[in-house]
């Protein structure tokens, strides 16, 4: 590179840095106080264990943010490479050069103040060097990914989620080996590895820059016409709600049984990997199958935030109002934004059963390959569970936190306010962070223990609170009729109900608390949605 | 009336933060006229159009609609408007067919033959992508499904801006096809005041949030004059007529435009000196520029 060229990548450097800066403070900031804690909780012999691997996968998934935002740019519903640098004299190897190599820089960094954070906190000693060269690889991965395939966000996860999960369970699950003795041979590895995406990517980008048309259209194209199989089509919809909740559904209720299948293909690829690698016991096998079937439940409560702020998105990505078009149909608050909640309802159901259907093939691949005994072993814990009465109530817990975590998103994101949307999502991690701290830090003191032993209660009557005002709110607005706002509260007047009712005050108080609780964020959003649509609607 | 005016606004006043966006508007729109909102960029124009539609509510005086509250009756009142943005938002994701299917969901008085027959005329392929459409496609597309439903009134946000003249026309066009309909209404914005003049029965000139002219067009355009005045002797200074508006010129001979009747500013003249030697009626841009420096 002559001087020019290098004056020009310098600065495309000094550009990721002023874009990635923040998400890079944060990272820092999360990385090095979580995981300080963490040791600090747990040990650094627990910490420092490969069954936390699914833990640092999902980590690991978050470093190429500090890749995907600055070095993307929009290109209509796509993301992909920042165009307007094609404008630049520079060669497109060069500049693809730039790019990857500017965030993985970052990466290193983060990686080296998080172990300086680590080691002066709980004077673990943090193998940084091996952990940077991964997300490194990982970063690389997911920029040829994004740059060399487009017009189907479809394949790209499959792709994503594939490549990902076999780079995690090469290099990370390997970390008692590669972790502390970083050897030549796993560096060689390594960057053998950057080199080949990097190549990937070049040739992506070139075609992206020459104007050549997409290779990768099929699968949308796939996509497309299976959707338009459906037995509507062609058919007019009924009645405004009904045409609502056919966009919704069409945009966003693939959702969750796609991220039930990322998921799926995550543990099959890691299992198989093991497989391979290690020499697996029958108990090995039921543990796995165990620990599929219920991380495979609880897997839709985490994502059901994230995938709740998307789905409450009216108009796209790009803006957080309704945008004309939406907002001047002809159709009721109410009606629009039960569409939204009917549709985060039914992807819930659609991800479960798609679950359902994927353990139960795993499970014919485990009576197949000679190992039915692991399937009975499986059912027979659940039947234990049974037994105990727990499974039950498991269930309906685990249904109305996905529902409650799904619904709040949606309203949060349906408001179309930024403040409303990002404002209580802070308030809950601060309060959560400052309760481990509190935790953590004085875990004998009277205040704290009164204050764990209230918070419940804190937590229960303000949200209880707050959903009878959203329901107040709703009928003056006319939003929600007097009938169905009772018949939508009854499940909360009969819980208070229980709790008059039940002799042993001590015990179900805390129990009936944590279910008020519960069924009070699972009921607000029928009154919250609404409201949230009439603020974005009627500003 | 509700039956008389369309539209009617009382008193209008919005701020966003320290700005005014509106101040203290009271508009009435006749039924089955053509309502021309013309107002340079930032004016106010689209803004009061948002009241019109429910999607900004007003935080002081009122805005009835078909005689109901926008905000309090959106599908009452959603469901007879046709409205085309400026900024031309549509679902991107869509097929032109798609798109069609979901809008006719909407409105019951849809007439899928006059969508058809708007289809043909604008040249739309009905299975292209709403993303892969050009601006004057994407106009078009709006129109259709504004007019597709015979809307009683028919709302359109500076709907000529950036488009070639063959939408132009096709937008000029679907107004007075709107207005063909008997005792249907077409509001719209533009900065365009030719196209304004051309087709527009009423006209509302609004500036800096301000409502400095409102009335039929014939009688707004009659109610000007552009004269030009001539004097024995060289003048420093503007002639001060009653009604003037602007002045342009130097030493003996000054134009100015005025607002007001033709014999008090003749014998304003003679007092000051001078004699009328032309008089024209002014173009309606004549008129705004006028207004807005005034």
């Amino acid at each position: 590179m002559n001087k020019r060229e290098l004056n020009i990548g310098w600065q495309l450097f000094l550009d990721f840095w002023r874009k990635a800066r923040i998400a890079v403070f944060i990272l820092i900031i999360a990385y090095g106080g979580l995981f300080s804690l963490m040791i600090h909780e747990f040990g650094p012999y627990k910490f420092f264990n490969p069954r936390f691997g699914f833990f640092y996968f999902l980590f690991s998934l978050s470093f190429p943010c500090i890749a995907l935002i600055p070095q993307n740019t929009r290109k209509g519903q796509e993301i992909a490479f920042n165009g307007r640098l094609f404008q630049l004299p520079l060669r497109t190897w060069k500049m693809v050069f730039w790019q990857m190599i500017s965030p993985m820089i970052a990466v290193t960094f983060v990686c080296a103040v998080t172990s300086l954070i680590i080691a002066l906190s709980s004077g673990s000693h943090y193998p940084w060097p091996a952990q940077a060269l991964v997300y490194c690889v990982m970063i690389a991965a997911g920029l040829a990914i994004l740059w060399s395939i487009q017009e189907s966000i479809l394949l790209r996860l499959v792709v994503f989620g594939v490549i990902e999960s076999l780079l995690v369970n090469y290099l990370v699950l390997e970390f008692e080996e590669q972790w502390y003795v970083l050897t030549i041979g796993k560096c060689f590895e390594s960057l053998l590895l950057i080199l080949c995406f990097y190549a990937i990517a070049v040739a992506g980008v070139a075609r992206d820059r020459r104007g050549d048309a997409q290779p990768w259209t099929w699968p949308a194209e796939i996509w497309e016409h299976w959707l338009g199989r459906s037995k509507t089509r062609g058919k007019d919809l009924r009645n405004p709600a009904a045409a609502q909740f056919w966009l919704e559904w069409r945009r966003k209720g693939h959702l969750l049984p796609a991220a039930a299948l990322f998921f799926f293909l995550t543990f099959a690829l890691t299992w198989s990997y093991f497989a391979l690698r290690h020499q697996i016991s029958a108990h090995d096998h039921a543990e796995f199958l165990s620990a599929y079937a219920w991380n495979c439940f609880f897997t839709i409560i985490l994502i059901s935030v994230p995938f709740g702020l998307y789905m409450g998105q009216v108009h796209s990505m790009r803006r957080s109002d309704m945008g004309s078009f939406f907002s001047t149909l002809p159709i009721t608050d109410a009606q629009f934004s039960r569409a939204f909640l009917k549709t985060g309802a039914g992807a819930l159901f659609i991800g479960w059963a798609t679950n359902l259907l994927l353990l139960g093939f795993v499970a014919i691949l485990f009576i197949i390959a000679g190992c039915g005994y692991v399937v009975t072993d499986v059912i027979q814990d659940f039947l234990h569970l049974r037994k105990e009465d727990f499974l039950l109530i498991k269930v309906i817990v685990i249904v109305l936190i996905a529902w409650a975590a799904i619904s709040t998103s949606i309203c949060m994101t349906l408001a179309g306010r930024v403040f409303v949307t990002w404002f209580p999502g802070a308030l809950i991690l601060t309060v959560l962070f400052a309760w481990m701290f509190l935790g953590i830090d004085f875990p004998d003191s009277d205040l704290i223990r009164l204050f764990a032993k209230s918070l419940p209660w804190i937590f229960s009557i303000s949200s209880l609170g707050y959903c009878l005002y959203l329901y107040f709110r709703a009928i003056y607005s006319g939003h929600i009729s007097p009938g169905w706002a009772i018949l939508a509260l009854l499940p909360i007047f009969y819980i208070i109900g229980v709790y008059y009712k039940v002799p042993n005050m001590e015990v179900q108080g805390v129990l009936t608390s944590r279910v008020l609780w519960l069924v009070s964020l699972a009921v607000a959003p029928f009154a919250a949605a609404p409201l949230a649509i009439s603020h974005n609607r009627h500003r | 009336m509700a039956a008389e005016h369309i539209v009617q606004i009382q008193e209008l006043t919005r701020r966003f933060g320290r700005k005014t966006a509106l101040e203290n508007i009271t508009l009435d729109v006749p039924q089955g006229c053509v309502f021309g909102l013309v107002g340079e960029n930032g004016a106010g124009k689209t803004t009061l159009i948002k009241h019109m539609l429910g999607l900004l509510r007003a935080k002081s005086g009122s805005v009835r609609v078909f005689g109901l509250d926008p905000v309090r009756h959106p599908v009452e009142v959603l469901g007879r408007i046709g409205y085309l943005s400026e900024d031309r938002d549509l679902p991107e994701w869509m097929r032109i067919v798609q798109l069609l299917r979901y809008t006719r969901a909407f409105f019951p008085s849809w007439d899928e033959s006059f969508a058809q027959e708007l289809c043909a005329t604008f040249e739309l392929d009905l299975h292209q992508k709403i993303k892969s459409l050009s601006r004057g496609q994407r106009a078009r597309v709006g129109l259709l499904i504004a007019l597709a439903h015979r809307p009683d009134l028919l709302l359109l946000d500076e709907p000529s801006s950036g488009l070639d003249p063959i939408v132009r026309r096709d937008i000029l066009s679907a107004i007075i096809r709107t207005v063909a309909d008997e005792g249907r209404t077409v509001i719209f914005s533009s900065h365009l005041l030719e196209e304004v003049e051309r087709v527009s029965d009423q006209v509302a000139m609004i500036h800096a949030g301000r409502l400095v002219l409102s009335g039929g067009l014939e009688e707004i355009t009659a109610a000007h004059h552009l004269i030009t005045l001539r004097f024995e002797q060289s003048q420093s200074v503007c002639p001060n007529l009653p009604g003037a508006l602007s002045c342009q010129g130097s030493g003996q001979e000054w134009t100015v435009l005025c607002n007001g009747r033709m014999d008090e500013m003749q014998s304003a003249a003679q007092a000051m000196g001078g004699r009328i030697v032309e008089e024209r009626i002014p173009t309606l841009e004549e008129i705004f520029v006028g207004k807005s420096r005034a």
